[in-house]
């Protein structure tokens, strides 16, 4: 019998366990300490828990966590570290040390369905969700746990693709019984799936990164297809009509495509359609992936932009490069190991 | 919230079984639609609603929709029980994708095919090359409609029969083979990730510019 990972479960779905087990409730808090605030692999190791209840559990759960199978590292630091999932699928986590901080940027689905032109995943299809211990294990067997101070949702998949895990694994990375980072410190990034960002912005106070990439709709809809479904426009409506307060942010990320989304009217357009938003824009180098059509822009042509966009009072920044040895761009591991396996069993 | 994306109640016209596992669904829909809008459609009034691509309209304030039921699907084994009279939930008509008619390729799989049918039963088409993959000559939905349609020249992928008529293979085994592609004729491609992911990356490695390829992706 498979048994049932107890990694990622709510406090409150834990609870519910120890009770079906006809164990007391606390038994569920005690499940969370051991699962999120220390480091274990078995039941048997829950020491403060009766052996009978230890054997109850055991009998239909197991911990569930799973330590990464590769880890490519960078001269700058940045770490690539592949994490095995369900149905012999690979997941990509990029570990990026910068000064004082260090950030982890986790995948939430196996592939993505969102067919980016510019995104490696999307050619590998979607593949699977993750379940919210598949996301929360990436941060938690990280062997620079420790040291992380940022959770950034911007690996493999679309997390407003998979938003009921997504949620679930917010709630314990930020929760008291769970991880407890700050919700500041954890930043989730869609390309504008609008019904699970609406639900996102109600159900956490974590922060908000949409991928722009231009202005305007129809050069969007080429580079990205969710466009003639979830036009931009939409998504800035429903941002607009939503209370941000004064600690919760939103930034736009804005890849940078030679010839294509860097020009002065798009300047212009940027600053018409993100008027009245308390926001950042992040300038992002693009990596080239294989067959692309696509180039990145110059130093100059990114300066020279960033420029623009300040000089219309929009807080733009130049995202550092990080990891362009170890292809860290997105997708690019994993595909490669899928296709290995693809490989061996033709 | 967006009006669009509000869930009305309406009612079933028709359901009709047209292959194994595809359905033909007509609803009242008073909403005046473009060739490639989609809908939302929901049967429960708390549960999120599905997206279909409105593949044209037989009656008046009536819209056509393909679905195929998937075992494990959260609304197509609940859609194909349902009977005409019954009352289910439709939003009105969003999206962007907007296949041209003329001088065109689309290019689809499995159910992808629908917005294309709402632009040949409600627009004059000229020549048109339409590449439908499917798995086998019982999913060649519409095939008799369009083969009545003399401006859109119909080639059916089978990539789990050989028909001995249609092309055996995937539809990127078939363009894959072709040598040369018109650079300055719009593609259109309805469908999976994979198939349209695919697709694309074969006709810009063929010389077409990305900007003359829409797409429009069952999410």
């Amino acid at each position: 019998m498979n048994k049932e990972a107890l990694f990622g479960k709510t406090l409150s779905e834990l609870k519910t366990i120890a009770e079906s087990l006809g164990l007391k409730p606390f038994v569920g808090k005690q499940m969370a300490d051991w699962l999120y605030k220390k480091d274990i692999h078995t039941v048997e190791e829950m020491k403060n828990i009766s052996k009978a209840a230890r054997d109850k559990i055991n009998e239909q759960y197991c911990i569930g966590r799973v330590e990464h199978s590769n880890v490519q590292e960078s001269v700058d630091g940045t770490k690539k570290y592949l994490f095995p999932t369900a149905n012999k699928k690979f997941i990509e986590a990029a570990y990026i040390p910068d000064k004082d901080r260090a950030t982890l940027c986790v995948s939430s689905q196996v592939g993505c369905k969102m067919g980016c032109l510019f995104c490696m995943t999307g050619k590998q299809g979607f593949q699977a969700q993750l379940t919210a211990g598949e996301i929360v294990n990436q941060i938690k067997s990280l062997p620079e746990y420790d040291k992380l101070t940022n959770i950034v949702y911007m690996g493999m998949g679309e997390p407003f693709d998979n938003i009921d895990n997504v949620l679930k694994s917010v709630e314990i990375i930020t929760s008291d019984y769970g991880l407890a980072m700050s919700t500041r410190r954890v930043t989730v990034s869609t390309i504008g799936i609008i019904p699970g960002m609406k639900q996102f912005l109600e159900q956490s106070d974590c922060h908000l990164a949409v991928s722009l990439h231009t202005p305007f709709d129809h050069e969007r809809a080429q580079l990205m297809p969710i466009e003639n479904v979830y036009p931009l426009e939409k998504v800035i409506q429903e941002i607009k009509s939503f209370d941000f307060g004064k600690q919760r942010r939103i930034s736009f990320e804005y890849i940078m495509f030679s010839g294509i989304n860097d020009t002065k009217e798009h300047v212009k357009e940027m600053a018409r359609l993100l008027n009245g938003i308390r926001c950042r824009v992040n300038l992002i180098r693009f990596h080239p992936i294989p067959d692309t059509p696509l180039k990145g822009c110059s130093e100059e042509k990114m300066i020279w932009f960033r420029d623009q966009l300040t000089k219309k009072g929009i807080t733009t920044t130049i995202r550092a490069s990080r990891g362009e040895d170890i292809f860290a761009a997105c997708g690019l591991l994993s595909t490669k190991e899928l296709l290995k396996k693809q490989k061996e069993q033709e | 919230m967006d009006s669009q994306r509000e869930n009305y109640e309406t009612i079933v016209s028709g359901i009709s079984k047209i292959s194994e596992t595809a359905y033909l669904i007509r609803i009242q829909y008073p909403w005046a639609w473009q060739p490639g809008d989609v809908t939302g459609i929901k049967l429960l009034e708390h549960e999120p609603p599905r997206l279909y691509s409105i593949a044209g309209s037989d009656n008046k304030n009536e819209i056509t929709l393909l679905f195929t039921e998937k075992p494990d699907g959260l609304l197509t084994p609940r859609l194909s029980e349902v009977k005409k009279g019954d009352t289910i939930f439709a939003s009105k008509p969003f999206g962007k994708f907007r296949p041209g008619s003329l001088n065109s390729w689309w290019i689809c799989n499995g159910t992808g095919i629908a917005p294309f049918r709402g632009v040949w039963m409600n627009e004059e088409v000229h020549n048109i090359t339409l590449l439908h993959g499917v798995r086998n000559s019982d999913d060649k939905y519409f095939n008799e409609e369009i083969n009545s349609q003399h401006e859109i020249k119909y080639t059916a992928c089978l990539s789990r029969e050989n028909s001995g008529k249609d092309f055996h293979g995937r539809i990127t085994k078939y363009l894959a083979a072709k040598g040369h592609f018109p650079v300055d004729t719009n593609f259109y491609l309805c469908g999976s990730t994979e198939m349209i992911v695919e697709v694309r990356d074969l006709l810009i490695s063929k010389g077409i510019p990305f900007t003359n390829i829409y797409t429009e992706i069952y999410f």
